[in-house]
């Protein structure tokens, strides 16, 4: 059967707390990277953490399953300044394996068309560089494409700023996406502008 | 065609440019406070303050149409404004706009600012024209940039965005405008 079958997806709510608490627990890694690598925030796997972001203002997480069965999810923050979103705190089931290669880019472009259908036309997220370098990891590549092919009918990329390791973002208005902080590897800030049919 | 950096030696031609017109999106100078927007501080401004760069073209030593670049402090990104042509120029000087409009956004790359935001009034150039408008950008651009409209603004009402306050001129327009961006497209590079 094909990986993305039998997909459904739902924004979750207060009673899915508990359990995404603990699968965030379970993470070793935060964005890509070990997360005793980075000086990771513990207040990030905390309830009040995840209620904030399941049920808080302005927020939202989405979560996609497979045959019912939890497969990833993430989380937006709607910008207040413009129409703009922030995507952040994406998780995958452990052991998915190979099939988070389909399943998570059908995810995106779930979460991509909520975000939207909130009047929301850009969406902002900071990444793990390595993970998008597919030149020294080939393997990598897969998921971009599948992913691109997904999304580029109806939107655009554009890599706003990479942030060089040990080094603050040059602009305060990212400073949020990345966490007020400097990281130990190369930081990719992207923004994703949803394209306009005609001039109006 | 060759772009110049305008600096305050220019002041005087820029002005001229700006005196020439009798109207400011559409709209006739008396009804939207003109004279006392576009002032000399306020050319001033734009042609020494380094967060502030125009951009003009000249034709025998007479400036026939410029644009300005206000660079953001908070994001990599610029409000292209003060987009002037001479009246005599009638359509092509549209055009012209959309090729310094190019040649702005390359300008704004270079300090590494990836997106241009820009102001118009809806109603005074129509469909048709606004197509050309940007399909000459786009192809002068080789289609590295995407348009996205960011907001309509009705008559006589603010943005509902704080972020855009400053590019729709922190004030209400007494006819529809429309906020819109250029983002660099990655897929092209």
């Amino acid at each position: 059967m094909n990986s993305t079958s039998n997909l459904t997806h739902r924004v979750l709510e207060y009673k899915d707390v508990e359990w995404v608490t603990e699968l965030a627990k379970q993470q070793v890694k935060h964005m890509g990277f070990m997360k005793d690598d980075v000086g990771f925030d513990d207040t990030m796997d905390t309830k009040e953490y995840w209620e904030d972001w399941i049920v808080g203002e302005n927020k939202k997480t989405y979560a996609t399953f497979k045959d019912g069965k939890f497969a990833c999810l993430s989380s937006c923050y709607f910008w207040g300044l413009m129409p703009y979103a922030t995507r952040k705190n994406a998780i995958s089931a452990p052991g998915l394996g190979f099939a988070v290669r389909s399943i998570f880019p059908n995810h995106e472009k779930y979460c991509f068309d909520q975000i939207f259908e909130e009047g929301r036309v850009k969406i902002y997220m900071a990444s793990n560089y390595d993970m998008y370098d597919y030149v020294t990891h080939p393997k990598r590549r897969i998921v971009f494409e599948n992913f691109n092919k997904l999304m580029n009918e109806s939107w655009t990329h554009c890599i706003e700023e990479i942030v060089e390791p040990g080094q603050m973002t040059k602009w305060k208005g990212f400073q949020s996406l990345t966490g007020y902080k400097t990281w130990p590897e190369k930081i990719m800030i992207k923004s994703w502008t949803h394209k306009d049919y005609g001039i109006h | 065609m060759e772009f110049i950096n305008l600096d305050i030696s220019h002041l005087d031609d820029v002005i001229e440019l700006q005196n020439k017109q009798d109207n400011y999106m559409g709209v006739p100078k008396k009804d939207i406070d003109y004279e006392n927007y576009f002032n000399k501080e306020y050319w001033e401004l734009w042609l020494t303050d380094p967060n502030h760069q125009m951009t003009g073209y000249f034709k025998d030593g007479v400036l026939k149409v410029m644009m300005g670049i206000y660079y953001w402090k908070l994001f990599p990104y610029t409000t292209l404004g003060n987009h002037f042509a001479d009246p005599t120029l009638g359509f092509k000087g549209m055009m012209l706009n959309a090729d310094i409009m190019a040649h702005c956004c390359e300008e704004a790359l270079k300090r590494g600012h990836v997106k241009s935001y820009i102001f118009n009034g809806r109603a005074h150039v129509d469909q048709k024209r606004r197509k050309r408008y940007f399909g000459r950008f786009e192809k002068r651009t080789n289609g590295k940039w995407t348009h996205k409209t960011e907001e309509i603004i009705p008559a006589f009402q603010m943005t509902k965005w704080k972020g855009f306050k400053m590019i729709a001129g922190m004030r209400a327009w007494p006819m529809e405008t429309v906020i819109r961006s250029l983002t660099l497209n990655d897929e092209v590079q």
